[in-house]
C-alpha cells in the first residue's frame, strides 16, 4: 500500500509550450529536483514522467528567457516562452552550430540584420565598417559593384589571399575577381579598376545576421581556410504565424567626397613658362617649341581655353532600389522570399549598374523526427563598369589650355583624352549567380542529430570590351569578349550530440565534408574592324581565342566539444584534419586544433554582493592554429605553357614545382572580458590577441637566369597583435523616449618578424619598389627620403643613407651620375600601409515616431604614398603636358625662399617615389546617417507599417590627407603587398537616399 | 510497422553517412592537375625541343622590341614630341638610362637562355628521330644563345671594368648562384655559340638558316674587332647565301621576313605575342602626330645627313613631312611588321669595312660594295675613284648610319665601336665618347643584384 502511495504521489505531468501563438519544438523540459528531462514534440507538447507536486521544472530554449516552475499537480499546463531580449541570451552563429552568448568562450562579433537594412550598401560586407572592432574595411571607390577589402585582426598574409572567407548559409561565396586574373590580363582590364565584387550578388536585405569569427577557437572549425577570419552570414527565415509582406523603395542621389585642386588655364601658363626659361630655354620660344600647342591647337585658342578635365569624368549619380520580401509559415512549412532590384548610375561618368535578384528559404518539417530545406538565391548584374584609369585617371594628362573638342567638332588629343576615353571605350559585364543548398536533418535520439547539407555557388560571367580605333595609338579598334564559368560545391555530413545531465553539458559535433571549385573562362579578342559598328570580336580581320580553367579540391574532417558546468565553467575544444589538390605533395594534409576556456564569474555565489552593480562578468581565453589556404591553383606543378613563334607550337616555363608548399600556419592566442554593468544598461566587450603567421607565403624573387623571377614559397613570419573594445549603452529608455550608443575601438600592429635566411629585406621585383623587411609591417616601399627644398638653389634635398646627409639634386647628381641612380641607392624601407587603430561609434534616438542614428568611423595612422596626380605634378612640364596641382604654386622662385615645392623646370620625370610624396590619411567619417518617421496608420487600416527615412553616406569627412587625394579611405589593391601606392586613385561617392518602407 | 519504418530510415541515413565517408576519404580527390600546359618531366623529345626553341623565338620578340626606340634615342636621331612614358631619351647621356627600359631585356633574354639551356643540355643525340632533325634543334639553339648573348654583352658591360653579365649554359635553379664574367669571356662563348650553330644548321636549317648564323658571326666578328673573320662570314653570305638586295627600299620593310635581302627576322604574328619591335616601331615612328611619339631630330646625324643628300630614296621613301616634322615611319609601316635583325645590305658594308681594316687600304671591290648600297638608294654621293682609307671609312660609317638607322641598334653601337661624338640636342657642339661611354649602358637589374651579391 505503501509502495503504492508512494506511487500515487508522482505523476505524469504535461502540457504544451507555445512562443507567439505558436507551438515551440525541442524545448527543454528539465525537472530540476529529480534531474530527469524531456523534449518538447513537433506540436509543442511535453510529457515528464515522475513528477511530484515541489519539483523544480525548467522550461529552455535557445533564443528564449527560460522559465521555471514548481509543479503543483497541474495538468495540461500551457507554457509561453518570450523570445530573449537580453544580448546574453542572443543566439551566435558559430562554424556549423549556434551557441548562446553567455556560453561563448571564442571571440565573435555579431551584427544584426536590422542594423544594416535599408543601407545603400554596394555590397553588405561594407555594412561591418564601423560596426565591429577589429575589422577594417576599405570599399573600391565610387564605381558600382566595385571590390571591398576587409581584414580581420590585420593582414596576416604575404601573397596568399588575405580576405576572410564568406560562408552564407554554410555554403562558401568566394570573394575575389569574377574573372580569371589571367584572363583579365588578356582583356587587359586588371589594372583599369574595373573588378567586379561577386559579394554583391547578395542582398543585404535578406541577411538576418552577419558574424565574424575572430580567433582561433571560432575559426579552427573552417581550419586551412579560417586564418584570415570567418564571417558567417545567415540569410532570413520565415516564423509561423501571419504572413508578413514588406516593400521598401528608395532613391539615391551621389556626388563625389571631394575634387583634387589642379591649376586653372592661366596658372598653368604662368607655371609652364618659368618651368621654360628654369630650364635654360628662350623664353620667346615657349609657345613654339615647348610642345603645349599640340593638335593644330593656335596660341589665341590655348590663351581662350580653361577646362576643368575632371568634370567631363564625373556627374551626380542617381540610384533606384526596391526590395520585397514576403515570409511566413506554419509549424510544418516556414518560408522567406524576396525580390530585390537595384538601378545605379555612379558619378562616374559612363558608370552604369543593374541588379536584380530573388531568394527562397523554405524549411518544412516531414515528421517530429525529419526535417528538410532549401535556401536557393539568384542574382543578375548587368554592370557598364569604367576604365577609371582611362576616365578620371587622365584628368591631368590634359592641360587646361586644352579645348575638349577641336573646332571641326572631333576630339582634341584622343588618345589622352578623358571625354574620347570614355565616350570610345565600351566595357559591360553580367553576371548570373546562383547560390544554393539544401538539407536533410533527422534525430536519432534525444539530441543526437544528423545532418547533411549539399550546397553550390555557380556563376556565370559573360564580359565584353570595345576600345575604338580612334584611341588606340596603332590607329586600330579591338573587342574583347569573355565568357566563364565558375562552380563551387561542398557537401557535408554531421552528427550532432547535446546532451546534459546533472549540470554537466555537452554539444559534441564531427563531420566530414568535400569541397571542389572549379573555373573556366575562355576569352576571344579580335582587333581590326572594317566599320565602326561592328564591335563583336568575332567581326574582326585577327582573332586571338585564349583559355583557362583550374580547380582546386578540399577534403575534411572536424570534430567541437563545447562543454559547460552549470553555464558558469565554459570549455570548447576543436580539431578540423584538412586536405588540399593546392598543397604540395609532401605536405598534402594539416590538423588546425583549438582550445578556449570561459568563467562566467558573475554566476558565482561570491559576486552576489555586487551584481546589482555588475550584474555580469565573463573572462574567457583561447588559443588555437588555423590556416591559410589561399596559394592559388597549381602551384605544386612544374608546368610549361603555350609561347608560339610563328605559328610553331612553343613552350615556356611557367612554374617550378615546390613540393613543400603548404598553407600559412595562424596560431592565435585570446583573451578576453565581457561585462554588463546596472542591469546590462552598459555592456562592454575587450578582447587582447596575439596572432602568429608563420610559413608566410611570399612571392619570393628568385634568381631571373633561372628563367622565372620569383616563386611562392613558405617562408617568413608575421604577427598582428592588438586589442579590441566595444560598448554598448542604453542611455534612455522609457515608452516615448530611447537613446543608446555603442563605441568599437581596435588597434593592431602588424609586423614582419623573420623573412628566413634573408638578413636585411626582400624586395619584390617589377614596376615599383615593394619590399617586405623585418621589423616593418607588410605592404610598405623602399623609397628614398626627401629633405624639403633648398632655400639657396630651390632643389630638392634627398637624404644619402650612408652619411645621413641631405644632398641637393646636384650634390646627388655628382655622387651618382644621376638623380634616379642616388635615388635608388638611397632607399629606405617605409610606411605604415595599415591603421594603427580603427573603430566606430554609433548612436540611436527615438522619440515616438521618430528614430534617428548616425555611424561615424575612423582610422588613424595609415599612409599613403603618391599617386599619378601628385608624381607627375613634379614633372608636368616640358614634354610631359600634365596638369600640376595648386600646390605647384608656392614653387621656388628666388635665393632664400622659404617652400616645400621645388623651383619648376623640364626636367625628366623620377618614378621612384620618395618620402615628398606621403600622405597621411586619418580620417573620421560621418559614415550613416538616418532619419526614420514612422506614420500613425487607422486602426482599421490594411497597412501595419509605413516609414520614411532620409540616409546619408558620406556626409561629412574630418580629414588629414593631403589635397591630392581624392578621399582619405583608399581601395589601393588587393592582398597585402605594396599597399600604399596606387597610380590613379578612384575617387569616392557622398550619397543621400530618400526612401518608404510598408509592412503589410 | 512504425518501428519497421524508423529503423528502414535510420539504416538509410547511416548508409548516406557511410558512403558520405567513403567518398570524401577518397585521396584521389585531392589529385588536381592542371589540364593546360605541360608538365617539366615530358620533355624528352624532339619535338618538345623544337617547341622550347619556338618558346625562346617567341622571347626574342620582346628581347628586341625596345631596342630600335633606345638605340635611336641614345643618339639622338629622334626627338620625343610628349610622352610621360617615354622620357626624353636624349637626356640619358647625362643621366644614365633608366633600368625599366634594360628590365625588359633581361628577363627576355634569360627566359630565352632558360629554353635554349634545357635543349643544350638534353640528351639530344639518343632522341628519336634523323641526324637532321637533330642538327637542327641544336643549330636554333646555339644561334639564339650566341644572339641573346652578343646583344647582353653589347649592353650590359660596365665600360670602366669590363664586366658584363653572367655566363649560363646549363639550366639554373630557383637558388643559384652565379658570378659575372669579363666581357672577353662572354664574347669568347658568343663565338664558339655561332660556330656551333653554323656547324649544326649546315647538316639541316631549322628556324634559322646557316647563312642566318653565317651573317650574325659576320656581325659578331666585326664589332669584336676580327675582322678578318668578319669578311669570310659576310663574304661567305653575299656570295653563297642567295640573297639579293630589293630594289624597292620600301619593300624591305612591307615584306619583313619574306624579303630577298633580309637574313634574320622576328617575325611578328600579333595573334600569338602583340608586343615586339614591329607594334612598339609603328607606334612610335608613325606619321601621326597625335599618335606617335618620335620623329627625327633635324639636328641629329640622320636629320643632318638628310639635308645634306635630299633626294636619297633612305629619307625621301621611308620619311615623310608634316605638320612641321618629319617622321621616321617607313621602316615601320604597319605595327605587324617583322623585326628585321640582319639583312644583306649590313653584309656589304661590313664586308667593305672589314677588308679595309685587314688590309689597311682602301680597294676597289669596297667602293664597288659602298656604292651597292648608294645607288639602290638613288644618293647623290657614289663614290668615285678610291678614296684614303680615313675618308673611306668615314664613307662607311655615314653610310651605315643612313641604311640602317631606326633599326636593331647598329647606329649606336657602331658610334661607340668608333669612340664617334654625339651630337648635342641643339646641333651645335658634341657630347664626346668619354662622355657618354660610362652612361650609356645598361644597369644590372637591381633585384638581381641584390639576389645575386653583384
Amino acid at each position: 500500500m505503501f509502495f503504492l502511495g508512494f506511487k500515487s504521489f508522482a505523476q505524469e505531468m504535461n502540457g504544451s509550450i507555445l512562443s507567439d501563438g505558436q507551438p515551440l519544438i525541442g524545448v527543454n523540459v528539465i525537472n530540476k529536483t529529480s534531474k530527469t528531462g524531456s523534449l518538447s514534440d513537433f506540436d509543442g507538447n511535453f510529457f515528464l514522467n515522475s513528477v511530484k507536486p515541489g519539483d523544480e521544472i525548467e522550461f529552455s530554449y535557445l533564443g528564449f528567457e527560460s522559465q521555471t516552475l514548481i509543479y503543483n499537480g497541474e495538468t495540461n499546463i500551457t507554457i509561453i516562452l518570450e523570445e530573449s531580449e537580453e544580448k546574453l541570451d542572443e543566439v551566435i552563429v558559430i562554424g556549423y552550430g549556434s551557441q548562446i552568448q553567455k556560453n561563448l568562450s571564442s571571440s565573435i562579433a555579431r551584427v544584426s540584420g536590422e542594423e544594416i537594412a535599408r543601407t545603400p550598401l554596394a555590397s553588405f560586407e561594407q555594412a561591418l565598417q564601423g560596426r565591429a572592432a577589429g575589422v577594417q574595411v576599405t570599399s573600391g571607390g565610387a564605381m558600382s559593384g566595385s571590390m571591398t577589402k576587409i581584414r580581420i585582426r590585420g593582414a596576416g598574409s604575404g601573397t596568399g589571399g588575405s580576405e576572410p572567407l564568406y560562408v552564407i548559409d554554410g555554403v562558401v561565396l568566394e570573394s575575389g575577381d569574377y574573372m580569371s586574373s589571367s584572363q583579365s590580363r588578356i582583356a587587359s582590364i586588371g589594372s583599369l579598376d574595373t573588378t567586379q565584387n561577386p559579394l554583391s550578388s547578395i542582398n543585404p536585405n535578406d541577411i538576418s545576421s552577419m558574424e565574424v569569427l575572430k580567433d582561433a577557437a571560432a575559426t579552427a572549425i573552417y581550419g586551412a581556410r579560417g586564418s584570415n577570419g570567418v564571417i558567417l552570414i545567415t540569410t532570413k527565415s520565415g516564423k509561423a504565424g501571419k504572413t508578413k509582406v514588406e516593400v521598401s523603395i528608395d532613391t539615391g542621389f551621389s556626388e563625389i567626397t571631394r575634387k583634387l585642386d589642379f591649376v586653372n588655364a592661366s596658372e598653368y601658363l604662368t607655371l609652364a613658362q618659368e618651368a621654360w626659361y628654369n630650364s635654360g630655354e628662350d623664353p620667346t620660344l615657349f609657345w613654339s617649341n615647348s610642345g603645349v600647342l599640340t593638335n593644330g591647337l593656335t596660341r589665341a585658342e590655348a590663351l581662350k581655353n580653361d577646362t576643368d578635365w575632371q568634370n567631363t569624368a564625373l556627374r551626380q549619380g542617381i540610384s533606384y532600389r526596391s526590395n520585397i520580401s514576403i515570409s511566413g509559415g506554419d509549424e510544418k512549412t516556414k518560408f522567406f522570399i524576396s525580390g530585390n532590384f537595384l538601378d545605379e548610375k555612379s558619378i562616374l561618368v559612363g558608370n552604369e549598374y543593374l541588379k536584380i535578384g530573388a531568394r527562397s528559404n523554405v524549411t518544412h518539417n516531414l515528421s517530429d523526427k525529419m526535417s528538410v530545406g532549401a535556401n536557393l538565391s539568384f542574382t543578375h548584374i548587368d554592370s557598364n563598369p569604367v576604365a577609371v584609369q582611362n576616365g578620371i585617371g587622365k584628368a591631368n594628362d590634359m592641360l587646361p589650355i586644352h579645348p575638349v573638342y577641336k573646332q571641326d567638332g572631333t576630339y582634341f588629343d584622343p588618345l589622352r583624352s578623358p571625354q574620347a576615353s570614355l565616350d570610345l571605350w565600351e566595357i559591360s559585364q553580367g553576371n548570373n549567380t546562383f547560390m544554393g543548398n539544401g538539407f536533410f536533418r533527422y534525430e536519432f535520439l534525444d539530441g543526437l542529430t544528423f545532418r547533411s547539407e549539399y550546397g553550390v555557388n555557380s556563376v556565370s560571367t559573360e564580359a565584353h570590351q570595345w576600345r575604338d580605333s580612334k584611341i588606340s595609338s596603332v590607329g586600330e579598334s579591338t573587342a574583347f569578349q569573355s565568357i566563364g564559368t565558375r562552380y563551387f560545391w561542398n557537401f557535408k555530413n554531421l552528427l550532432n550530440y547535446r546532451k546534459s545531465f546533472k549540470n554537466h553539458n555537452f554539444d559534441l559535433l564531427a563531420g566530414i565534408e568535400a569541397t571542389k571549385s572549379s573555373r573556366s573562362q575562355s576569352t576571344l579578342r579580335g582587333q581590326d574592324f572594317t566599320n565602326p559598328t561592328l564591335k563583336n570580336p568575332i567581326d574582326a580581320a585577327r582573332l586571338t581565342p585564349s583559355f583557362t580553367e583550374s580547380s582546386y579540391s578540399f577534403l575534411s574532417m572536424l570534430s567541437r566539444l563545447n562543454y559547460d558546468f552549470k553555464g558558469k565553467y565554459l570549455f570548447s575544444v576543436t580539431v578540423r584534419r584538412d586536405g588540399s589538390s593546392r598543397f604540395g605533395k609532401d605536405k598534402q594534409w594539416g590538423i588546425f586544433p583549438a582550445a578556449s576556456l570561459g568563467y562566467n564569474i558573475s554566476d558565482e555565489k561570491f559576486f552576489e554582493g555586487i551584481k546589482k552593480t555588475v550584474n555580469y562578468l565573463k573572462i574567457k581565453a583561447s588559443y588555437g592554429i588555423s590556416g591559410n589556404a589561399e596559394i592559388g591553383n597549381y602551384l605544386n606543378e612544374s608546368r610549361y605553357r603555350e609561347a608560339n613563334y610563328n605559328n610553331l607550337s612553343g613552350l615556356t616555363l611557367d612554374n617550378i614545382a615546390n613540393p613543400e608548399l603548404g598553407w600559412e600556419t595562424s596560431t592565435q592566442t585570446n583573451f578576453g572580458v565581457s561585462l554588463e554593468l546596472f542591469d546590462g544598461k552598459i555592456s562592454a566587450d575587450v578582447d587582447y590577441y596575439t596572432k602568429i603567421t608563420d610559413g608566410l607565403l611570399l612571392p619570393y624573387p628568385v634568381t631571373g637566369l633561372s628563367g622565372l623571377g620569383a616563386v611562392t614559397t613558405n617562408l617568413g613570419e608575421l604577427s598582428n597583435k592588438g586589442i579590441e573594445v566595444s560598448i554598448s549603452a542604453t542611455i534612455i529608455e522609457n515608452e516615448s523616449l530611447s537613446w543608446d550608443a555603442t563605441f568599437n575601438f581596435a588597434k593592431n600592429s602588424n609586423e614582419v618578424t623573420s623573412i628566413g635566411d634573408n638578413p636585411e629585406g626582400i624586395n619584390i621585383p617589377g614596376f615599383g619598389s615593394t619590399a617586405i623587411y623585418a621589423g616593418h609591417p607588410i605592404g610598405i616601399q623602399t623609397i628614398g627620403v626627401w629633405g624639403g627644398v633648398d632655400p639657396a638653389t630651390g632643389q630638392d634635398l634627398y637624404q644619402q643613407q650612408s652619411t645621413g646627409e641631405f644632398l641637393t639634386e646636384s650634390q646627388a647628381i655628382a655622387e651618382s651620375g644621376s638623380v634616379l641612380a642616388f635615388l635608388q641607392a638611397n632607399v629606405v624601407p617605409f610606411g605604415q600601409p595599415y591603421p594603427d587603430f580603427t573603430g566606430g561609434f554609433s548612436t540611436r534616438l527615438s522619440y515616438k515616431n521618430w528614430t534617428a542614428s548616425a555611424l561615424f568611423s575612423f582610422s588613424v595612422g595609415q599612409n599613403y604614398i603618391a599617386s599619378k596626380e601628385n608624381v607627375l605634378t613634379k614633372y608636368a612640364y616640358g614634354a610631359y603636358d600634365q596638369t600640376p596641382l595648386r600646390s605647384q604654386l608656392n614653387r621656388w622662385r628666388n635665393p632664400g625662399e622659404i617652400t616645400n615645392v621645388a623651383q619648376v623646370d623640364n626636367s625628366p620625370i623620377i618614378y621612384p617615389r620618395t618620402t615628398e610624396q606621403v600622405s597621411d590619411v586619418d580620417f573620421l567619417r560621418l559614415r550613416d546617417f538616418n532619419i526614420n518617421y514612422s506614420v500613425n496608420l487607422p486602426e482599421n487600416s490594411f497597412i501595419e507599417g509605413l516609414d520614411l527615412y532620409i540616409k546619408l553616406t558620406n556626409f561629412l569627412t574630418w580629414t588629414n590627407a593631403e589635397p591630392w587625394m581624392y578621399d582619405p579611405e583608399n581601395y589601393v589593391k588587393p592582398g597585402n603587398l605594396n599597399l600604399m601606392d596606387k597610380w590613379a586613385q578612384v575617387p569616392v561617392s557622398k550619397t543621400a537616399n530618400l526612401g518608404l518602407n510598408i509592412k503589410f | 510497422m512504425k518501428l519497421n519504418k524508423k529503423l528502414t530510415m535510420k539504416k538509410i541515413i547511416f548508409l548516406v553517412i557511410a558512403s558520405g565517408l567513403i567518398f570524401t576519404s577518397c585521396e584521389d580527390f585531392l589529385e588536381e592537375t592542371s589540364t593546360i600546359g605541360l608538365s617539366a618531366e615530358k620533355l624528352t623529345d624532339i619535338s618538345s625541343m623544337n617547341s622550347l626553341n619556338a618558346g625562346a623565338f617567341n622571347d626574342l620578340r620582346s628581347f628586341y622590341a625596345y631596342q630600335p626606340m633606345i638605340t635611336t634615342s641614345l643618339v639622338r636621331d629622334i626627338k620625343i614630341r610628349r610622352s610621360a612614358n617615354w622620357i626624353p631619351f636624349y637626356k640619358w647621356t647625362s643621366s644614365g638610362i633608366p633600368p625599366m627600359f634594360s628590365g625588359n631585356s633581361w628577363n627576355a633574354a634569360f627566359r630565352a637562355l632558360n629554353k635554349v639551356n634545357t635543349v643544350l643540355n638534353s640528351d639530344i643525340d639518343n632522341m628519336y628521330g634523323t641526324a637532321g632533325e637533330r642538327a637542327s634543334v641544336k643549330g636554333d639553339a646555339f644561334f639564339i644563345r650566341a644572339a641573346v648573348y652578343f646583344q647582353l654583352n653589347n649592353y650590359f658591360t660596365n665600360p670602366n671594368t669590363g664586366i658584363s653579365v653572367p655566363l649560363v649554359t646549363t639550366v639554373l635553379g630557383t637558388n643559384a648562384r652565379v658570378p659575372l664574367e669579363t666581357s672577353e669571356k662572354i664574347r669568347t662563348q658568343i663565338e664558339s655559340d655561332i660556330e656551333a650553330a653554323r656547324t649544326s644548321l649546315l647538316v639541316k636549317g631549322g628556324v634559322n638558316s646557316y647563312a642566318a648564323a653565317t651573317a650574325m658571326a659576320a656581325r659578331i666578328y666585326f664589332y669584336h674587332g676580327k675582322y678578318n673573320l668578319a669578311y669570310e662570314r659576310a663574304n661567305e653570305v653575299i656570295t653563297d647565301g642567295g640573297y639579293s638586295l630589293e630594289t624597292n627600299l620600301a619593300d624591305i620593310y612591307t615584306k619583313g621576313n619574306a624579303s630577298s635581302e633580309v637574313i634574320y627576322s622576328i617575325i611578328t604574328n600579333l595573334s600569338e605575342n602583340n608586343f615586339g619591335a614591329g607594334s612598339q616601331g609603328f607606334e612610335q615612328f608613325q606619321a601621326d602626330e597625335a599618335n606617335g611619339t618620335a620623329s627625327v631630330n633635324i639636328n641629329g646625324l640622320i636629320g643632318k645627313l638628310r639635308a645634306a643628300d635630299p633626294v636619297d630614296k633612305r629619307f625621301t621613301d621611308l620619311m615623310k613631312e608634316g605638320d612641321g616634322l618629319i617622321y621616321a615611319n617607313g621602316k615601320y609601316p604597319n605595327n605587324a611588321v617583322d623585326y628585321i635583325g640582319i639583312r644583306l645590305a649590313e653584309m656589304y658594308l661590313t664586308r667593305a669595312e672589314s677588308n679595309i681594316m685587314v688590309n689597311n687600304s682602301v680597294s676597289a671591290d669596297d667602293v664597288s660594295d659602298v656604292n651597292m648600297i648608294k645607288n639602290r638608294a638613288g644618293a647623290s654621293d657614289v663614290v668615285s675613284g678610291l678614296p684614303n682609307q680615313v675618308a673611306m671609312l668615314e664613307i662607311i660609317f655615314n653610310e651605315r648610319s643612313k641604311e640602317l638607322c631606326f633599326e636593331w641598334g647598329d647606329r649606336f653601337l657602331n658610334t661607340r665601336r668608333l669612340k664617334k661624338d654625339i651630337i648635342n640636342e641643339s646641333g651645335d657642339g658634341y657630347v664626346s665618347h668619354s662622355q657618354y661611354n660610362n652612361l650609356l649602358y645598361y644597369l644590372l637589374p637591381d633585384a638581381e643584384s641584390r639576389i645575386q651579391n653583384w
